[in-house]
């Protein structure tokens, strides 16, 4: 818990915009029971991921081997599964392998799944990050540039851009991005992952079409969210005092509009990182990356179903994280939301 | 003087066509003075106020002159107006809520101009806001310029307002309804508080209310507003004893007294005020005086002086004599 408060503590002067936030005690409270509810959270995804895969008719030997399996087969599997065990030591057995790194084994690959996920998310996560980067860069100076010129033509054309960006599926603005930039002009590859060990250059070339096609359609919505905000916020009082204080409109801008509005920006941000991670799959076909939703999906397919409950319970984790981290973040900028702590 | 403010009309555009918002208004207010703006709603004392401060909404457009220390403030630029702005004119606003920036702390938001137009560090500007602080009459300033504007009290908030315009020692401070959102009795507290400040170092003041008692008791001056237009000017005393304007009148009759009879009606004014869309060609107030004849409609009446600097925008003056 110290370790986390300091962590944030020495994170704070690159995160904030120019928020002059000092860690307090009230933050300490608030981090130390958003930690809690996260624990919590992460124990009751966990029970309702197991819970699921639990209550599937007949077990899970017999879901994967399928119907034509012979019992003996299936008794075999059940037992290699540890089915023939009660469902509390199974829990226990699951979460605590989990915990400790070690994520059982693969049926259709017969290989252990902590690696074969590592290997995945070594695609999806560079894949995500790079998505966002997009995303985040397009949207805040779209949005930012649209709200300043609110009504005029330069905010008429930021706006029609947003149109067609939520238009558009993200998979056709993928075979759109494959079709000019690398079967035209050849500058990407048009598919396929060489690995990280290829060289830093050349993975990133194979991930750079696919984050635009996914951070491009997204940055869609992030641009609306951070005009709507801004101009929501640009009506404020306090915008006209600092005027009168003689700040200019740039000012002005940077210091009193931008982080009141950054609290609804953050949360759709941290919205679309986790849809990244675990929505990527479409895109992940179109370019035939071996990514984490292509896992999920194979291993629905080959009912490989010990993959897909670590795959999912990993989704759900990263989703969490990452809407701690949008609170803590938030609390960080905003005083007032770290009163609920008191 | 400090302050002398020649035919200044204001015009904003809105989705009905644009809009004439402040008619000819003319004051001046010397060094040290103190100058009461009173009107109803929409009577453009607001507009007057943001136009002295170069802070218009977008697209509005002014004609007339505004000469602060001698130079016209509707001829400089945003740079030079950005650098009056804070310094040597600032602005206490209505709503103590909502015109501070709720992420920043107290004492950040009252260094601020310190830093801008001082040139003060850090650390000179932030000891100086708990300065300012205390002279607010704030109790323990220290941890108060830690506190956030949620952490405070609207009266606190407001006194903390006023250490924000008092930083730079402005030579002119226009108050917007400073105390409206205010309890009664810490009204009288923040309206002494301004009134003591400015005293003290000399700052002219001008209090913009649609109260007339406020005025009243606070001002030296008075400018009566009705629909975008200077109904009536002078000293407060000149004004309250003997008003000249059928509008101001109007106004000391509607006033509640303390003492009057239980039971006893105010005396509303008929009618309402036109919107700044419907504007008649001549006298704002025509549609809803006793008083009016074909002519008050045709023409803005002229400034009419009633001796010494009161002044009263009405061609009935005689009549209204009569009448009172």
């Amino acid at each position: 818990m110290l370790f986390i408060r300091l962590e944030m503590a020495g994170a704070s002067p690159a995160m904030t915009m120019d928020l002059n936030w000092t860690p307090t005690d009230e933050m300490g409270l608030y981090l130390f029971q958003r930690f809690i509810l996260l624990l919590a959270t992460l124990a009751f995804a966990s029970i309702v991921v197991f819970g699921v895969l639990e209550i599937l008719p007949g077990n899970a030997a017999q879901v994967m081997l399928g119907a034509s399996a012979t019992p003996e087969t299936v008794a075999a599997l059940a037992h290699k599964l540890g089915l023939d065990q009660g469902v509390i030591v199974r829990y226990a057995a699951w979460i605590g392998g989990v915990l400790r790194g070690d994520f059982g084994l693969s049926y259709a690959y017969d290989s252990p799944i902590g690696p074969l996920i590592a290997e995945r998310l070594a695609v999806s996560a560079p894949l995500a990050l790079l998505a966002m980067l997009i995303t985040t860069a397009v949207a805040l100076a779209a949005g930012v540039f649209a709200a300043q010129r609110r009504g005029k033509s330069g905010d008429v054309a930021v706006m029609a851009a947003s149109q067609i960006g939520l238009a558009v599926p993200n998979f056709w603005f993928a075979i759109l991005l494959v079709l000019v930039f690398a079967v035209h002009w050849r500058l990407a590859p048009s598919g396929g992952f060489p690995g990280w060990e290829a060289g830093l250059g050349r993975a990133l070339g194979a991930l750079i079409l696919p984050a635009l096609a996914l951070g491009l359609v997204q940055a869609a919505v992030l641009t609306r969210v951070t005009r709507s905000a801004l101009l929501d916020v640009l009506n404020e009082d306090f915008i006209r005092t600092a005027r009168a204080k003689g700040l200019s409109r740039r000012a002005t801008l940077w210091r009193h509009a931008l982080p009141n509005a950054l609290t609804p920006i953050l949360t759709i941000m941290g919205l679309q990182f986790a849809n990244l991670i675990a929505g990527a799959i479409v895109v992940e076909y179109v370019f035939t990356l071996p990514g984490l939703g292509r896992l999920v999906f194979q291993s629905i397919a080959n009912r490989d179903l010990l993959v897909v409950e670590d795959c999912v319970m990993l989704l759900v984790a990263i989703v969490i994280g990452v809407n701690f981290f949008v609170d803590i973040a938030c609390a960080a900028i905003d005083p007032r939301l770290r009163r609920r702590a008191a | 003087m400090l302050l002398e403010v020649a035919e200044l009309s204001v015009d904003l555009p809105t989705s009905g066509g644009v809009r004439r918002i402040v008619r000819s208004a003319s004051f001046a207010l010397d060094h040290g003075q103190t100058l009461g703006i009173v009107g109803e709603s929409g009577s453009g004392k607001t507009m007057t106020a943001l136009a002295l401060m170069g802070l218009l909404p977008d697209g509005a457009t002014t004609s007339g002159a505004i000469l602060f220390e001698g130079r016209d403030l509707l001829k400089l630029n945003e740079a030079q107006m950005r650098d009056l702005r804070g310094d040597r004119v600032a602005m206490i606003f209505q709503e103590p809520m909502t015109a501070l920036n709720p992420l920043h702390s107290i004492g950040r938001q009252i260094a601020e101009p310190l830093i801008l137009h001082r040139g003060l560090s850090n650390a000179a500007a932030h000891a100086e806001a708990v300065r300012l602080l205390e002279r607010v009459g704030l109790p323990d300033p220290v941890r108060r310029a830690r506190a956030y504007p949620h952490q405070l009290s609207g009266g606190q908030r407001q006194r903390a307002m006023i250490a924000m315009a008092l930083g730079c020692a402005p030579r002119l401070i226009i108050a917007d309804e400073p105390t409206t959102a205010l309890d009664v009795t810490v009204q009288a507290q923040i309206l002494d508080l301004i009134a003591d400040l400015g005293a003290q170092s000399d700052m002219a003041l001008i209090l913009v209310s649609h109260d007339l008692a406020v005025i009243a008791q606070n001002c030296e001056r008075v400018l009566v507003m009705y629909g975008g237009m200077a109904m009536e000017s002078g000293r407060t005393d000149d004004v309250l004893a003997r008003p000249a304007h059928p509008y101001t009148k109007a106004l000391l009759q509607a006033r509640p007294r303390v003492g009057a009879r239980r039971g006893e009606r105010l005396q509303a004014i008929a009618g309402a005020a036109p919107s700044a869309g419907a504007m008649p060609k001549g006298c704002p107030f025509a549609g809803r005086c006793p008083l009016t004849i074909a002519a008050c409609g045709e023409a803005l009446p002229a400034p009419v002086m009633l001796g010494g600097d009161h002044m009263a925008r009405c061609i009935r003056i005689d009549a209204a004599e009569r009448a009172a």
